[in-house]
Formats: structure tokens, sequence, C-alpha cells
């Protein structure tokens, strides 16, 4: 299974606030016509209300918003930024996003939950994935099916 | 036991502290089923604790008739175990 394709990952990326960083990563998926711009705003939004609550874990973040309309297909993206981006979260600073965007509250399970289960499993992933040299080395890590069969 | 994990949405961070949960409890032993769900539709759902982010927890205070309990770090089991362990020694069955 490709949990995200090799089309929507970039590296390299540089933000000069949160608000930058989420909007860069939120666009690969408005020109993969996943998502419009207003799904941004929404991501956005959310971290107002409720806090940096999507930085996950040290140096990762998952943003998202709710299924709407502005959702077009479900999709996943990913982001590295060159330089630490604040987020104001306990977990520290941020330099991998993974944007979802889901249709409803299901269709992107099976490869968000993928993705997920390979990271607790493996608590060096997400530095491996900051410090990987090209994208394919990204992918290399992530859609690796192998793993994916013997994640519990 | 019945735990549920809150986040705005109910699909994204929840999900994931949802699949930390099942796996904590898993390796504590214990019978348990997890759920996730957004906040606005949590409240009032039957269920014996609360996991969330450590603002949604103080968001939420003693305002739900649950106990609820932050969570920094969704990815990582052994802050999700201690979690769970405190609400065991916090509720003994």
């Amino acid at each position: 299974m490709e949990i995200i394709r090799k089309e929507n990952m970039r590296i390299h990326l540089h933000a000069n606030s949160w608000q930058d960083a989420l909007y860069q990563a939120g666009m690969i998926l408005v020109e993969d016509e996943s998502i419009n711009k207003e799904y941004i705003d929404a991501m956005v939004q959310s971290i107002e209300t409720h806090g940096p609550y999507i930085v996950l874990m040290p140096g990762f973040a998952l943003a998202h918003a709710e299924p709407s309309e502005h959702v077009l297909k479900t999709e996943m993206a990913l982001a590295v930024f060159d330089e630490e981006i604040d987020f104001h979260s306990i977990n520290g600073p941020v330099r991998l996003i993974v944007v979802l965007a889901s249709l409803n509250k299901t269709s992107h399970l099976e490869r968000l939950a993928a993705m997920a289960s390979k990271m607790m499993d493996d608590e060096t992933l997400i530095e491996r994935i900051i410090h990987s040299k090209s994208i394919d080395e990204i992918s290399g890590l992530i859609n690796d099916e192998l793993d994916l069969n013997q994640a519990s | 036991m019945k735990f549920i994990a809150v986040c705005s949405f109910g699909v994204g961070s929840s999900m994931i502290l949802r699949m930390s949960i099942e796996k904590a409890v898993r390796r504590l032993g214990i019978e348990a089923e997890a759920e996730n769900i957004d906040i606005s539709s949590a409240k009032g759902i039957p269920c014996d604790a609360v996991f969330t982010s450590i603002q949604i927890a103080e968001e939420i205070g003693d305002s739900w008739n649950v106990p609820v309990y932050g969570v920094q770090r969704y990815m990582d089991v052994e802050e999700v175990m201690r979690a769970v362990q405190k609400y065991l020694d916090e509720h003994p069955q």
C-alpha cells in the first residue's frame, strides 16, 4: 500500500511561522486538487481554537481539519522544513508536517493507521524522515509494504 | 472498560491516540475497548475515561462526569500506558 504518494512529498521547505508552514504544506494538496484553500484556513482555525495538539510528537505535526465540502478527495501530503517551526507546543518545534484531508470519517483510516503504527513501533522513524536526503528515501521509509504487513 | 480518545474533529489525532490506547491496553493486559470521537459529540457518551491533549483536557476540566486524562505525546505508547495506569490506580475496579 502506498501511504503517501511521492508526488505529494516536499523537502527543504522554509516557513517563517506555523501558519505559513501549514499554508505551504496544505498547498501541496491544493495543487493536487484534493482540497481547496478554505481547508487550510480550517486547519489554522482549529489550532487557534484548541491549541497545537496536532503536534503529536516532538518534531511532527499531523495537520488536518474536519471532513467538509472543502475536501475534494481523501489524500495525504508530507512536508519537511529545513528550520524548526514553532507551534508553541509542549512537544517542541516541528520539522515534519503530514497533511490529512479526508472526505469522511473513515476513508483515510487505513493509510493513516499504517503510518501511525510505523511511527509507534519505531521511535526513530520521525527523526529519520526529517533527516532524509531525498524524497525517494522518505518514500522508502513510509511506503514500505513489507513493514506494513508486519505492523501490529 | 471503555475509553474514548477525543480531538476537535475525531478523525486524525484522536484516531492515532485511540491506536496508542489500544496498544497500551494490550501491553497492560487489561480488558478495554477504545473509540475516537470529536469533542462536540463526545460529551455525554458513556465511557470510563476520556483521553485527549493536555490543552483539551484543561478545556474540559471536570465539566464532564468522567475522568479526563491529558496526553502530551500521542504516539508514545509508554506515556499512554502511564495515563491508563493512572486511571486504573485512581479508579480501582
